[in-house]
């Protein structure tokens, strides 16, 4: 204890030492916690691992390896579902978790930094943080022989730290019950109409898709359209699902950026929806897989990669979705051609900007503005 | 055990020599609580006067920047003192006035109402906020198409997305606990005070004001200040019906801050702060209330209150007590359960339409759902068991121990009540990372997270059980010649049997069904119910979640059951 006693005096350089007082007790027993962790918190930052071109995997060794674990932001029981068919098709346990960037990336830094980490492949809506990570060195390189059936726009440079696994469009939706075609909004202009004050639903600003889409959109619409977006008082879901409920309940009329696959998902419900894709361009994501530098598990997780990169692997995830393929020889029945679709994503040479935490912090003070946080 | 060692030293009378030295069942659990919430208090406390890189732990830079920006958002505090003290107040009205019909009339039933009443309370706020946004969205809901379809009127009857219906329903799942807190003091108080009252010729209003309004009053405030507190962090209620309504408390306007990229810890942990401050002045100045008063009429003896017989109002209490139990219960766990049938997002009465798949899937074929299920039976079993050992141990010490520091370690022991769960597990998921032993991400850093959050609930339970236990009892066993182990076999126990029962099924029931402390702490392999409840909430569609919300409290009730009749089975002595 001689050591706590040293702390605290520092800490508190009146401090008496005898008797037992509550504040003195809690100080004396944080300040030793403090000195015997925090050396733990500064020095453990070194953890990430170096990025090296992959070695072929070994499917014998993936099974060995134990459980992949499976970080991503989509839909748990559409992961859970994919992750079923991969399984019994390699024999390859995984293990998920859904969690959104914000939540993901600080979780992942605290890890590195702590030596805690053990997440092996992220699927993300967020490629320009992801590109960072590759920047830092946190994402493991491996050229999967898929790569070649995937147009430079959907991969890292140079290619193999991260790739589209799917494009996330995202169009304004309706519920033709509660909103007639005529009256309906045809553009992002359309959303400022006072008819659908307090009518509008969005995504909040922890979602990687409004991110991608205040990105993209800024540069096209006038200055002042967040402004006069904010007025207009849409409110801030915390995910596509909960847009859709309130649409097909009539609580709320207008989904102003909603991901496409809602609208399979609606359909295969029996449940009424329209979609609109602006001529000023529908605001895309194209969602990245890559594997961390840290990965336990190497041969699982490039087998992971193979088989969702693969032909099979995306026509699979891509109908349990709802999805486009940045594959051209997938399709998915029931979506319009993603040819006939003006897709607005941020370009590569953007990724600079688009990654950059202070341009993610400028947009989630303004987007918290918009929906009333 | 602890409890065995501490009763093993301590002579059953008051002992004198060398009683002043620290006992070991007091500064153990001290060390446990300065340690498990002193280092997360620390960390929220550095963080929230971080002026650096907003991710740095522990920070490099101080100041108060975050508590200016704050000012920016001080109707994130508003919001939350509005929600907190609307829904206490109406808590407690409810309480008050269902404790009275049950304890101090003769209206019929009690035995019934008693254990219904309870019910919604470990139910808890997902059953609640899921069940309501059911029954009250406004074109959807149940009751607004049940009235439009009665009347023709199609604007909605009422809108459960408004502050309104936040305050209601978070005072409806909260009320058992007013029920139960001024209830017990219903049921010991000394109506010979009152009837002295009356003889001397005061009214019965007057009566009603000057004596029994001051004798309830340390079990009233108790209460109020145990709701004010617990709702000042309530997160599942004000998210699952405020986001419609663009309306934001502390505790979620945090969660989107976490969710968000770049995430702002600092002022997070700066709103948080504010709260854990608000709610100490709180527990302080109710203590400060409380200390004027003499309240020792209330505590030790069993009375039997006389009880008002209503006449002509019995009816409408009843129907109060039913109307309560009808918007808490059983309209609750109707739609979840008709909502759990459900093919697709709609609510449909027809049979042929029904469905058991989504138990299926919940229950077999989906991972997280399953280990959730189990984890948590194994976190509400840990939680109860290890709980009710420390809350009994520092109950025993508090009350039957002359060891130093007792006093101390009652109010740190009361500590953690100052503390939103979710604040709270902010800090402590911060600490179990920079701990150099291998917790982060384990059961054991959930379960030990639980024991510290309920800490102050389990020991008010057992508090209340280890007064109540006559030492005369246990000093006639020791004269008659039985040694310490016989006598706390054949007495002892026996007579803490009950409210220790009793104490672990709130535990349990209240572990199971929390939610934002393991938020925070829950992952991949410890997943939890409250988090995967809340999960199918957000992206698994309305079935699936009732369905699972369904199970959630089917285990609730099934604990309840089992326990009575335990607690009801005659001790083998």
């Amino acid at each position: 204890m001689e050591d706590n006693k040293q702390d605290l005096n520092q800490l508190e350089p009146g401090a008496d030492e005898h008797g037992l007082s509550r504040r003195r007790f809690v100080a004396a027993a944080g300040a030793g916690l403090v000195t015997s962790g925090l050396p733990l918190l500064m020095t453990a930052g070194k953890a990430a691992a170096q990025g090296s071109a992959g070695a072929p995997a070994d499917l014998a060794a993936a099974r060995k390896e134990g459980p992949l674990l499976l970080w991503h932001g989509d839909q748990e029981g559409d992961v859970v579902e994919y992750i079923k068919g991969f399984t019994q098709k390699t024999g390859i346990e995984v293990v998920q978790q859904r969690l959104l960037p914000g939540a993901a990336w600080p979780k992942l830094d605290a890890e590195y930094r702590t030596g805690n980490s053990n997440v092996d492949v992220y699927m993300t809506s967020d490629t320009g943080t992801m590109d960072n990570h590759r920047k830092q060195g946190r994402l493991l390189r491996y050229e999967s022989p898929e790569l070649a059936a995937y147009a430079p726009q959907y991969k890292s440079t140079p290619q193999g730290y991260w790739t589209t696994y799917y494009i996330n469009i995202g169009p304004i939706m309706y519920d033709p019950r509660y909103v007639s075609e005529d009256v309906a909004p045809k553009t992002w202009m359309d959303l400022l109409d006072p008819r659908w004050k307090g009518q509008i639903g969005f995504q909040n600003a922890a979602a990687g898709t409004s991110y991608a889409m205040w990105f993209v959109l800024r540069d096209i619409l006038p200055k002042d359209y967040w402004d006069r977006l904010a007025a207009q008082k849409p409110r801030g879901y915390s995910s596509s699902t909960q847009i859709m409920t309130d649409i097909h309940r009539g609580d709320v009329k207008i989904g102003g950026r909603v991901s496409n696959f809602q609208y399979l998902k609606s359909l295969r419900q029996k449940l009424p929806v329209k979609m609109v894709f602006p001529p000023e361009g529908a605001p895309s994501v194209t969602q990245p897989v890559g594997i961390i530098g840290t990965t336990k598990r190497p041969n699982a997780a490039k087998i992971f990669i193979d088989y969702l990169l693969s032909k099979d692997g995306q026509q699979k995830w891509n109908t349990i979705q709802g999805s486009y393929s940045a594959r051209s020889d997938v399709n998915v029945e029931g979506l319009p051609p993603i040819t006939s679709i003006k897709v607005l994503i941020p370009t590569p040479e953007k990724f600079e900007e688009y990654g950059s935490a202070a341009t993610h912090a400028e947009f989630v003070k303004l987007f918290n503005r918009i929906v009333g946080l | 055990m602890s409890v065995a060692a501490s009763g093993a030293a301590s002579p059953l009378a008051p002992q004198h020599g060398g009683a002043r030295r620290v006992r070991a069942g007091v500064w153990l659990p001290l060390a446990f609580l300065a340690a498990g919430l002193g280092y997360p208090l620390l960390l929220l406390v550095a963080n929230a006067f971080n002026v650096g890189d907003p991710q740095a732990l522990p920070p490099t830079k101080f100041g108060i920047a975050n508590f200016v920006e704050l000012l920016d958002h001080l109707d994130w505090i508003a919001n939350t003192l509005l929600v907190s003290i609307s829904a206490t107040i109406l808590a407690m009205a409810i309480g008050i006035v269902l404790a009275w019909i049950l304890y101090r009339t003769t209206v019929p039933g009690q035995r019934v109402f008693e254990v219904l009443i309870a019910i919604p309370y470990p139910l808890g706020p997902l059953v609640g906020a899921l069940a309501w946004s059911a029954l009250g969205s406004p074109q959807e809901g149940l009751l607004n198409q049940l009235f439009t379809s009665l009347t023709g009127i199609h604007e909605p009857l009422f809108n459960i997305y408004s502050v309104p219906g936040i305050i209601f329903v978070m005072a409806i799942f909260e009320a058992p606990v007013a029920v139960l807190m001024v209830g017990a003091a219903m049921q010991h108080m000394d109506s010979a005070l009152e009837e002295s009252s009356t003889v001397f010729g005061a009214g019965k209003l007057r009566t009603a004001f000057r004596i029994t309004l001051p004798l309830m009053l340390p079990a009233i405030l108790g209460a109020a200040l145990f709701l004010f507190t617990s709702m000042m962090g309530a997160f599942a209620i004000p998210t699952m019906l405020g986001t419609n309504a663009r309306f934001y408390v502390a505790t979620t306007a945090i969660y989107v801050m976490f969710q968000s990229y770049p995430p702002n810890y600092p002022l997070a942990a700066a709103i948080g702060l504010v709260l854990v401050v608000i709610t100490a002045l709180a527990v302080w100045a109710s203590a400060r209330v409380l200390k004027s008063r003499t309240h020792a009429i209330i505590f030790g003896r069993n009375y039997r209150p006389r009880r008002l017989n209503m006449r002509g109002w019995t009816p409408a209490l009843l129907a109060f007590e039913c109307a309560y139990v009808l918007v808490s219960l059983v309209l609750p766990l109707g739609v979840l359960l008709l909502a759990s049938l459900q093919k697709s997002g709609g609510l449909s009465w027809m049979v042929s339409n029904w469905t058991l798949s989504n138990f299926h899937y919940v229950l077999i074929d989906f991972p997280t759902t399953r280990q959730a299920i189990g984890n948590s039976l194994l976190l509400g079993i840990g939680t109860g068991t290890i709980g009710v050992a420390v809350a009994t141990t520092i109950a025993w010490m508090v009350h039957r121990s002359q060891s130093s520091g007792r006093r101390l370690l009652e109010q740190a022991t009361m500590l953690p009540q100052a503390f939103p769960r979710l604040i709270f597990a902010f800090g402590f998921m911060w600490m179990v990372m920079s701990l150099p032993i291998h917790l982060y991400g384990t059961l054991s850093a959930v379960l030990l997270a639980y024991i510290i959050v309920f800490l102050p609930l389990a020991y008010r339970g057992m508090s209340g059980v280890v007064v109540q236990i006559d030492r005369s009892l246990e000093e006639a066993a020791r004269i008659s010649g039985a040694h310490w182990g016989r006598m706390m076999r054949t007495v002892t126990l026996p007579l803490l049997r009950a409210g220790l029962l009793a104490n672990w099924v709130l535990l349990f029931m209240i572990s199971v069904r929390e939610v934002s402390a393991s938020l925070f702490l829950s992952g991949p392999g410890t997943q939890v119910l409250g988090p995967a409840i809340f999960s199918f909430w957000d992206s698994g569609g309305l079935p699936r979640v009732s369905a699972l919300a369904v199970v959630q409290a089917g285990i609730i009730l099934i604990a309840l059951v089992v326990v009575r009749r335990l607690a009801r089975a005659k001790p083998g002595m």
